[in-house]
């Protein structure tokens, strides 16, 4: 299980990473996280709707209500020109602090 | 016998009773739940207990409540809109002030001001002093407005104006900076403010020493 803090720093990020690949909701974010991570990374479910209109509000992403196929309404999400920079930001640090660890542990375990 | 959709309905009470407002955020949890919902039935659990897993979920209406509120804050209090104000309220201000200007002061005769500042003293002071603080008060002061009568002693309207000018530019600029590139806008006002918070009041300073060091004589001479 991933720590508190370790999954309130790395959310914004995920999502933004996520939406790059194109428009999605947020029942279909949170199975894609479950998949990826093997049932490691688990949200409280609720817990992705303020963190997806906090950044619809710094103007990352923008949303849409639209149809599911079974016609009921469902919100989209997409990510913005302001989003993609951020992300970029986003990837940047967290690639520099998995390159830092993996030299680190490469030296003590081999 | 379970009832989903009263289930649902309750649960929508409670989420309303904690503060979760509607429409926006308790609609998109509401598609949320159902949708678990819908799910864990699929992969066989009974409808209550696929409720009660989706519930347990979604996670507590207070701790939601609080994430929205503070969601909600960012919204406010968001940079862009605070300046889109802040530039609204300079532009109102100097249009009433605009306004205040063409509205002469009841009671006065202002064919008189007129007529000094066409003729005689008030010509030959037309570049000076008088003419400086005519020209920033919109030639308020040459028909003895409303507007300059205002409650701001002359010597500061002129500073005043630029003041408002000038902030409201580095605002607007700050503003496109920000739509460019968001941490280079914030930086850029903070050195736009800096820049600005001097040299105002010297730049005025000097300036109203030089003209009136320069009417001074000329009015010596007519008295």
């Amino acid at each position: 299980m991933l720590s508190k803090e370790l999954v309130a720093a790395s959310t914004e990020p995920v999502i933004l990473s996520l939406l790059s690949g194109g428009e999605s909701y947020g029942y279909a974010l949170i199975q894609e996280v479950k998949r990826l991570s093997g049932d490691k990374i688990e949200w409280t479910d609720g817990m992705i709707y303020p963190v997806l209109h906090r950044m619809e509000n710094e103007g990352w992403i923008a949303s849409r209500w639209g149809q599911a196929e079974n016609g009921r309404k469902r919100k989209y999400y997409s990510l913005k020109k302001i989003g993609k920079r951020a992300l970029k930001g986003q990837r940047e640090q967290w690639t520099l602090v998995s390159g830092v660890f993996k030299q680190l542990w490469k030296e003590q375990h081999v | 016998m379970f009832d989903l959709d009263q289930t649902i309905s309750e649960w929508r009470r409670q989420m309303l009773a904690a503060g979760i407002e509607t429409p926006v955020p308790l609609e998109e949890l509401e598609i949320h739940l159902r949708e678990d919902v819908e799910q864990g039935m699929r992969s066989g659990l009974t409808a209550q207990a696929a409720f009660e897993t989706a519930v347990q979920r979604m996670g507590q209406a207070d701790g939601l409540k609080a994430e929205f509120k503070k969601a909600g804050k960012t919204n406010r209090y968001s940079r862009i809109n605070h300046n889109a104000v802040y530039v609204a309220a300079l532009f109102i201000f100097l249009i009433t002030w605009q306004f205040l200007n063409l509205v002469p002061t009841p009671g006065l005769d202002s064919r008189t001001l007129v007529a000094y500042f066409q003729t005689g003293n008030g010509k030959n002071l037309g570049g000076g002093l008088m003419g400086m603080y005519t020209m920033f008060t919109g030639g308020g002061f040459e028909t003895c407005s409303v507007g300059s009568l205002a409650m701001l002693p002359g010597f500061l309207r002129p500073w005043a104006a630029a003041l408002c000018l000038f902030y409201s530019l580095a605002a607007v600029l700050a503003l496109c900076a920000r739509i460019l590139h968001p941490n280079t806008g914030r930086r850029l006002t903070r050195l736009l403010n800096l820049a600005l918070l001097p040299a105002f009041p010297i730049g005025t300073a000097i300036g109203i020493y030089g003209l009136a060091s320069v009417d001074r004589p000329r009015i010596q001479q007519h008295v």
